[in-house]
């Protein structure tokens, strides 16, 4: 995904139902707004959290990410404009339960990748966990399989 | 564990700083009242989540727990003079959050033991990860460490 569209792809739907093509960028860039957003969320990015975001993006997206597009979004002046909790709130009304999760998944293991968890870091995932609508049963991987 | 006194450590304390035991015992009275009531939150009680309950009791708390005894506290009348989120909420303040993370994965260990998870089974799990004041951090396991 080029960094230039980031933000983008929730500007097209505009309240109409997106295609599943849409839907899988939205995804995409939901994943990488909020993972590549968590190596900088503690005073300094380190190459070990980089690099744990390029492997997560391709694993999950199945697109490789270069460790510049990484840090670039990491820093991007577009967080000033819509804050990420927004953004997310926005994310969440269109992104399954399941891919919500793996985003959620997905932060808590660039977080641990330097075998370190900052206060800043806990309050950034709870920030996401809550923008993402996610409740304490999904974190734990609880969900209904039975009505 | 004596089912017997199941419900009773709270009262022990009365406002005191509980000794390391005594925490111990919470914890532990906390674990089985919470994982066992798990197997009565849907309609039936499966002898596999029965099962499930003994031995993550034995395994967190290192010690042996009957098959009758889990039943018993999953059907122990002491919810009713005093629901489980009240004695939850007040076992958070004591317990500490590793101790509250324990818990909670115990319970979704044994919710997920007969690989269905009903919506009743949900609504358990997150009123007993509300009231042991967990956020979505620290069960995510993300508590912060050096």
């Amino acid at each position: 995904m080029p960094i230039a569209a980031l933000q983008q792809v929730l500007a097209l739907f505009s309240g109409a139902e997106p295609t599943e093509a849409e839907h899988r960028e939205l995804f995409k860039e939901a994943l990488l707004m909020t993972v590549a957003r968590a190596t900088a969320s503690d005073t300094n990015v380190k190459p070990i959290e980089v690099e744990q975001v390029r492997d997560i993006y391709t694993r999950v997206s199945g697109e490789e990410i270069s460790a510049a597009d990484v840090r670039m979004a990491a820093k991007s002046k577009l967080y000033e404009s819509a804050p990420l909790h927004t953004y997310l709130g926005r994310a969440a009304k269109v992104l399954s339960v399941e891919e919500r999760l793996v985003i959620a998944n997905a932060l808590s293991e660039v977080i641990l990748a330097d075998d370190r968890v900052s206060d800043y870091e806990v309050d950034f995932f709870d920030m996401v966990a809550e923008a993402l609508k996610l409740t304490p049963a999904e974190l734990a991987g609880l969900i209904v399989t039975q009505k | 564990m004596s089912i017997a006194s199941l419900g009773n450590i709270l009262k022990i304390f009365g406002g005191n700083e509980p000794s390391a035991e005594e925490r111990q015992n919470l914890f532990r009275e906390a674990t089985l009242m919470t994982v066992s009531r798990a197997t009565a939150s849907d309609t039936n009680i499966k002898q596999v989540e029965v099962e499930t309950v003994r031995d993550i009791y034995q395994r967190v708390t290192g010690e042996e727990i009957s098959s009758a005894d889990v039943r018993m506290a999953a059907n122990s009348k002491l919810y009713e003079s005093a629901p489980l989120y009240r004695y939850l909420g007040r076992v958070a303040k004591v317990i500490d959050v590793h101790e509250r993370v324990t818990i909670a994965k115990a319970l979704s260990e044994v919710i997920l033991s007969d690989d269905h998870v009903s919506e009743a089974e949900v609504e358990f799990f997150n009123m007993v990860a509300d009231s042991l004041q967990l956020s979505p951090a620290e069960l995510a396991g993300l508590v912060p460490r050096d």
